[in-house]
């Protein structure tokens, strides 16, 4: 859910990658010579388009890629080479599709190149990105495959609205415990599934998380460049389990609670815990080992929460309470800046996309723990488990979040601190559409280009990064920029990273330009892209 | 000690509520033991988790069914598990590399072991066949590896007594990974055949988006517009052409197959709205309609339809087979299906308006009280990998959906099935029919042995399709709308005893019920098989009353009695039974030497 704005571009109107001397001299001698001159006088009788297809990873050619164009399709030869010929069309887009390949590194978007073909001196080289490969194996610590366990893989994105573990494909182990899972280069995490009893002597398998040993929120990761297989040899923990009976109270009549415990080492297990003949009594097992069990159940307005102490040894443990006690909801209340310009009307709370980043890393992962409860006619609501939270905004069009507060804590800079007796205070938004402009170009290797733009901020903000897309000119034009001095720096494709992080921006201080937007005013930038073949995906 | 006391309290249960069964049993302790050992080697399985399961017949719940704990093997493959009474006893070992696996199985058919005060214990040598594997490589025209691709993997034991591949159910299946390569694992022993069904990448990529009405655009380019067919290994297109793969066991097989692309074939879909509506007629949506196979090979995976200005539907994507076309009913109009077989190569036109080659049959169904749950089959005698039903409007190994309510019985008692006119096989659908209704399957993982699984009381007795009465079940079935009531007669039977051989209790004998009519396509009765316990006993459920002759076979297994002169070879010693309705026949016989 937490898409950016940004999400709706499907096409990214890439560069042309221009081949190398070397390409485009080996395409001539073997291109007939009608191809070295295409500029002028074409018709749509001679009107070509011609090139060819390499791996971005070995700058050897992909052979007999699907090439489309427009409405027409082709495949290429078995050196990559491929040509449409009487093209009624002066413009178009161009994709490519080969199974292991992509045509971009972001796999949110589907990629797509424009081209003008007056514009083309030649033929065109087009790069296919690699998929890498994660592999593993799966077995007990003396070595024998464990029955087939699912394996599931997440990729890192962050976005304006925080940083998000989302799927990226599972699988399951063969019989010699064997997993393996093609993905886009990219950083992941890998997870095996939490399995509560096998067939041979009921052991429970428990899960096991690569980076090992890592707490599931945390931001570490795997990172496989394109093109590259990593190995992971797995051997998952197998504990006896015992019959754990629950006694719901409190708030329970809003539906069946969703459990989850969590151990010691931080790994937290799904518990699939059933009515027993007792009635507000659920029956689940737990492998051997100490546990801090949640429950949680979601109502359309509110959700109740409950906590509970387990200690598993080596028998059947009943007793364990879960009281259930509804989270009060916390207000969130809009101001509209004193400086506004009143012309427009003020914005509606879920144009801001709100969301609660878990500050602490051992946080759950892929179950939604926030809800933000925004509607026309009621008062917007946040219900929250007790924890502690990082507020992530973004921008409503000329409208941005000025200031956030919870009573005496700024939001901006300080975390939220909910606990089970908060309640009642509400959290403070300012809104301001005092904004500025932010105009320019970006260009690759000097070229005009259309690149993906992030803007840093340098002042605490609900939204640390800005992202922007500039034209297939390479012009960009932004009107509804928040007030401040912003890192700007651009990428040839969209590019995942913690760019909040000083660290991350640090890599490209070749890149980086720095520049002050004030409320009103127009600034302007010109800046050369990272290019993808720097990044090395 | 600790051990002694659960047992000896479920006695005292047993002798307090199960007085009948309860008698001379408190001062016995039941056992079994033995020693499991690898069938390829004789060498002993150890850690083998060994379970015994209590065969409850004639009972629902009755009492002593708590489970009994499995035990593992010793490094000898010794094992010993105290039992909690007498009785039947089902027992599965499982290891790794092994499948599960019932004492002395074989196809779906095992021995059961028989613990009685007389003879409380019995010490067995368990053999377990280690697990075979198909493996391989799937890559296509160009050497590329083929993602995705699915592969099927077919007993052959499973196949009829005319050699036909059975449709969907007992197979193993696997897919493809992004090298291509697959492998189908926890085979049990035997012979197969192998087929793989793909796309090609590129064809399904360059395809046109899935539904596109107005203006055709660019045709796409022939050599994009292609398929692959249902291939068999070694690579053939007919399943007649399909090597036997024959698995020992713990023996790993290399099956590579290379896929070659046909063009794919065309078919025009005249509807009344191309016919009615005049050319210029702007506005009115173009309906698509369901296009699913009915046979297996036959693919909607890359189905592609695009509609003309004049509502004429063109279908691309399409693998050879034969496929349903349904309009369904709408707006008080009638659904209307037609049937069309795929052939490579061409451009097939069908005329929804006015169809002549199909064959729509309404089903009644006389006796056994109308039979409202009651689905009807009917398989091609000449390609008995197709079969329809009359509950289900798709393949049913691949896509099976049910039609909707409205179409699946306007009375309580009739029904209707669309198919291509041709000889079938009626019966009624309960599922699998019974010459495959094993428990074990071509994984042969035989969770527990089932015991009067699913076989219905009632059974065909005949057939009357345009007046005409038919003794058996093979209908000849025109084109256009008939009409076809199934008669079903009720109380089937059953046939127990014992079997000796030398004087002694023949163990794991297989047992042969033979129908006398047995070389007759369409015959009412089917050839039954059981396979003797421990102490020699057999029984076989639901059997549909008639003229049988039973045969015992000592350790028989082996022998090919699928083969009509071996098996007349044998019959002529066997016992002839003339079985009634509802009838519990007990005959005990001597096995002959296989």
């Amino acid at each position: 859910m937490a898409l950016t704005r940004l999400d709706n571009i499907v096409h990214r109107y890439g560069s042309i990658l221009l081949a190398g001397v070397c390409g485009l001299v080996a395409l001539a001698c073997c291109l007939p010579p009608a191809h070295a001159q295409q500029l002028s006088g074409q018709t749509a009788s001679t009107r070509r388009l011609s090139g060819q297809i390499v791996s971005a990873r070995t700058g050897l050619p992909v052979p007999r890629a699907l090439v489309r164009f427009n409405d027409r399709a082709l495949l290429a030869d078995h050196d990559g080479k491929f040509e449409f010929d009487q093209l009624a069309e002066i413009s178009g887009d161009l994709q490519v599709v080969k199974p292991g390949f992509a045509m971009g590194t972001d796999p949110s978007t589907t990629p797509s190149l424009h081209v003008q073909i007056d514009e083309l001196n030649g033929p065109i080289e087009i790069r296919l990105y690699p998929e890498a490969i994660l592999t593993g194996t799966l077995t007990t610590p003396d070595g024998e495959p464990l029955p087939p366990i699912l394996v599931q893989v997440r990729r890192s994105v962050f976005d304006e609205s925080g940083h998000h573990w989302y799927p990226a494909g599972s699988t399951q182990t063969d019989t010699h415990g064997k997993f393996r899972l093609p993905v886009p280069a990219g950083d992941y995490k890998i997870q095996t599934q939490y399995v509560p009893s096998t067939a041979k002597g009921g052991e429970a398998v428990l899960p096991v998380s690569v980076p090992l040993g890592d707490a599931q929120g945390s931001a570490r990761a795997i990172h496989v460049h394109s093109g590259e297989e990593k190995n992971f040899d797995l051997h998952p923990t197998l504990r006896r389990t015992f019959p754990v009976m629950l006694r719901v109270e409190g708030d329970v009549d809003q539906g069946h609670p969703f459990i989850t415990a969590r151990r010691t080492d931080g790994t937290t297990l799904p518990i699939n815990a059933l009515p027993s003949e007792v009635a507000g009594e659920l029956r689940t097992s737990l492998p051997i080992g100490s546990y801090t069990l949640t429950g949680r159940i979601a109502n359309p307005d509110y959700v109740s929460i409950a906590e509970a102490n387990v200690d598993v040894s080596d028998h059947d443990i009943s007793g364990v309470v879960l009281k259930f006690v509804p989270i009060p909801a916390i207000p969130i209340e809009l101001q509209v800046d004193s400086s506004s310009t009143s012309d427009n009307p003020p914005p509606n709370i879920s144009q801001f996309g709100l969301s609660l980043q878990n500050a602490d890393p051992s946080g759950e992962i892929g179950y939604p723990g926030v809800q933000i409860n925004s509607r026309r006619e009621a008062p917007s609501t946040l219900n929250a488990a007790p924890g502690t939270y990082r507020l992530q905004a973004r921008n409503a069009n000329q409208w941005y979040i000025k200031s956030a507060s919870y009573g005496a804590s700024d939001l901006f800079r300080q975390n939220l601190i909910l606990t089970a007796g908060s309640g009642g205070v509400p959290i403070r938004l300012i809104v301001s559409n005092q904004t500025g402009t932010l105009q320019g170009l970006t260009t690759l290797n000097g070229r005009p280009t259309s690149t993906w733009l992030y803007l840093i901020n340098g002042n605490p903000s609900a939204t640390p990064v800005l992202t922007l897309h500039s034209n297939p000119d390479g012009t960009f034009t932004d009107p509804y920029i928040p007030p401040g001095t912003y890192q700007v720096i651009a990428f040839e494709d969209r590019y995942s990273a913690d760019l909040a992080d000083p660290a991350t921006v640090a890599m490209f201080s070749d890149a980086v330009q720095s520049v002050t937007v004030a409320a009103g005013t127009k600034s302007t930038l010109t800046l050369d892209a990272v290019s993808q073949s720097e990044l090395a995906p | 000690m600790n051990r002694i006391w659960p047992v000896t309290s479920l006695l005292l249960l047993l002798l307090l509520f199960n007085d009948s069964s309860g008698r001379a049993q408190s001062a016995t302790t039941f056992r079994v033991s033995g020693v499991v050992i690898n069938g390829n080697d004789r060498s002993p399985v150890p850690h083998c988790h060994v379970v015994p399961d209590l065969i409850q017949r004639d009972t629902v719940h009755g009492l002593g069914a708590a489970p009994v704990d499995g035990v593992d093997t010793d490094e000898q493959g010794r094992f010993s598990i105290g039992l909690p009474s007498a009785g039947s006893w089902a027992l599965r070992a499982s290891a790794h590399g092994y499948r599960t696996q019932l004492f002395d199985q074989h196809e779906g058919y095992s021995s059961e072991i028989v613990l009685t005060p007389a003879a409380p214990s019995i010490n067995l040598v368990f053999v377990i066949t280690p697990d075979s594997t198909v493996s391989g490589v799937v890559l296509d025209e160009a050497n590329e590896p083929v993602r995705h691709a699915q592969l099927a993997l077919y007993p052959i034991h499973l196949l009829g007594l005319d050699g036909s591949q059975p449709s969907g159910g007992g197979s193993a299946n696997a897919f493809t990974d992004d090298r291509g390569r697959y492998e189908l694992v926890g085979l049990a022993p035997g012979e197969y055949r192998l087929s793989v069904l793909a796309q090609p990448w590129y064809a399904v990529a360059a395809q046109p988006r899935r539904f596109q009405s107005g203006a055709s655009t660019t045709p796409l380019d022939p050599s994009l517009d292609v398929v692959y067919p249902l291939t068999w290994f070694p690579g053939g297109t007919d399943p007649q052409t399909a090597a036997t793969i024959k698995l020992a066991g713990g023996e790993t097989r290399q099956a590579d197959f290379q896929l070659r692309p046909i063009p794919a074939t065309h078919l025009r879909i005249m509807t009344a709205q191309s016919n009615e509506v005049p050319p210029t007629g702007v506005g009115t949506p173009v309906r698509f309609p369901q296009i699913a196979p009915v046979s297996p090979g036959g693919s909607s995976n890359s189905i592609s339809m695009t509609a003309n200005p004049q509502g004429q539907i063109d279908v691309g994507g399409l693998a050879p087979g034969w496929y349903r076309v349904q309009y369904p009913a709408e707006q008080g109009q009638p659904g209307r299906t037609s049937l069309v077989q795929v052939i490579p190569g061409s451009t097939r036109t069908i005329d929804m308006a006015g169809d002549a080659s199909t064959a729509t049959i309404t089903v009644k169904i006389d006796g056994a009280g109308g039979g409202d749950d009651i689905a009807v089959s009917f398989v091609d005698v000449d390609h008995p990998e197709n079969m329809f039903r009359t509950d289900s409007d798709g393949y049913r190994g691949g896509l099976q959906r049910r039609a909707p309510v409205s179409a699946q019985a306007d009375r309580a008692s009739s029904r209707t099935v669309e198919l291509p006119p041709g000889r079938y096989l009626v019966d009624q659908f309960n599922g699998i029919p019974i010459s495959r209704r094993a428990t074990g399957n071509g994984r042969g993982v035989p969770a527990r042995k089932q015991v009067n699984q699913a076989i219905p009381d009632t059974f065909v007795t005949g057939v009357t399709i345009a007046g005409n009465d038919i003794a058996g079940r093979m209908v000849s079935i025109p084109a256009g709308e008939s009409s076809l009531t199934l008669h079903l007669g009720l109380g089937r039977a059953s046939v127990g005893g014992f079997a000796s051989f030398e004087g002694k209790p023949s163990i794991g004998a297989l047992v042969l019920l033979v129908p006398v009519t047995v070389e007759q396509t369409g015959s009412i009765t089917e050839l039954r098989l059981d396979q003797t316990n421990t102490d020699g006993s057999f029984h076989i459920d639901g059997v549909i009353p008639g003229q049988y002759i039973l045969v015992a076979l000592d350790h028989g297994w082996h022998v090919n009695w699928r083969d009509s002169a071996t098996l007349r070879h044998y019959l002529g010693h066997g016992i002839p039974l003339d079985i009634r309705s509802s009838a519990r026949v007990i005959q005990n016989l001597e096995a002959q030497a296989p």
